[in-house]
């Protein structure tokens, strides 16, 4: 038996080419540092898929956590307290009131100070971070633009002010730019 | 730092040692062949100087052993065939390695040194650090599984 075990073990032992091979890589060094085994590729592909996959769901899910990349601002699907901002004989004020449902809930609570028609609802809306800065697009319905030319000077500029305060005090943004079908809206000088 | 000379020359006296531990432990020439090469460059790294042949034969099996201890307990090797990509090793019909490839990491350095190198059970024990008591658990242990992996009645 133990005649068997030492011829086992006999056989395990390197051939000359393969003692040449190893002490080459040795004296060469390379084993180790530069050569592309399959020993290195097998360290290393663990660790490069794992970066792969930290790359593809970061770029996937980090502008979605609003980061980046242009989303819709979330609506609001809890209530919430937000504040309303509106002129009275000139004067700002603003009240907070609780809000529930989407941007457009905004808008109604604006109409509903008389700084915005009634009935008013946004096309469209979305918020740019690829810059760095938070640009919120509001595109409105002509509707919106024809409200505000029927105002005179002074009032329109009090409601469009307080329209934008509004937005401004309720949502995370460095920018916002108004449209009216999708062209940029400026009040009437 | 041994250099180049001394590394031949090490190298020489210890590759075959070396390389059958590692075979038995790895199971396949090409990662012992990095194995015993990873285990040369620990050498040519390490400034130890060695009081002997002996001392030095013994630094070479503890580090190899060590060395394929790693290989062995490494994510991949533990959790990804490549049997494909290995080369077929032509041995493993061999009942006999088949028995010595299936023994616990732990044992193979103790049997390979006792059965293969002939120390005795003292001697290894002072070349592995290890307290008598343990090497000869550690061999009783192995004897028994070879014993019953060969269905020999005796393995002495």
């Amino acid at each position: 038996m133990k005649n068997k075990i030492e011829s086992a073990y006999e056989s395990f032992s390197p051939t000359q080419s393969e003692k040449e091979k190893v002490y080459s890589a040795i004296v060469n060094n390379k084993n180790k540092r530069s050569s592309i085994t399959m020993k290195n590729i097998k360290k290393w592909l663990p660790i490069a898929v794992a970066c792969a996959v930290v790359l593809v769901l970061g770029v996937i899910f980090v502008p979605m956590l609003g980061n980046g990349g242009t989303t819709n601002p979330p609506d609001i699907t809890t209530e919430q307290e937000m504040d309303i901002y509106y002129y009275v004989d000139g004067e700002l004020k603003s009240d907070k009131q609780v809000i529930f449902g989407p941007i457009n809930s905004v808008l109604v609570a604006l109409a509903n100070r008389n700084m915005l028609p009634s009935g008013l609802g946004v096309l469209n809306y979305n918020t740019d971070r690829t810059s760095g800065e938070a640009i919120m697009t509001i595109n409105l319905p002509e509707t919106f633009a024809e409200y505000f030319n029927g105002l005179d000077a002074k009032t329109a500029e009090q409601n469009y002010a307080a329209f934008t305060k509004t937005v401004f005090a309720n949502y995370e943004i460095d920018k916002l730019i108004v449209t009216v079908n999708g062209e940029v809206f400026q009040l009437a000088k | 730092m041994a250099n180049q000379t001394d590394i031949s020359e090490i190298y020489n006296r210890n590759v075959d040692t070396v390389f059958r531990l590692c075979y038995s432990y790895l199971k396949n020439r090409a990662d012992t062949e990095d194995a015993v090469a990873e285990t040369f460059l620990k050498l040519l790294k390490c400034k130890k100087v060695f009081e002997s042949a002996e001392h030095e034969k013994a630094w070479l099996i503890v580090t190899s052993s060590n060395v394929c201890k790693n290989v062995l307990r490494s994510f991949w090797k533990r959790k990804v065939n490549f049997s494909d990509t290995q080369e077929k090793d032509d041995y493993t019909e061999d009942e006999t390695v088949k028995a010595i490839f299936e023994l616990p990491p732990k044992y193979k350095t103790v049997v390979y040194l006792y059965y293969y190198e002939g120390y005795k059970a003292d001697e290894i024990a002072k070349m592995l650090k290890k307290p008598s008591s343990t090497v000869r658990n550690f061999l009783s242990e192995g004897r028994n599984l070879l014993r019953q992996k060969l269905g020999e009645a005796e393995v002495n």
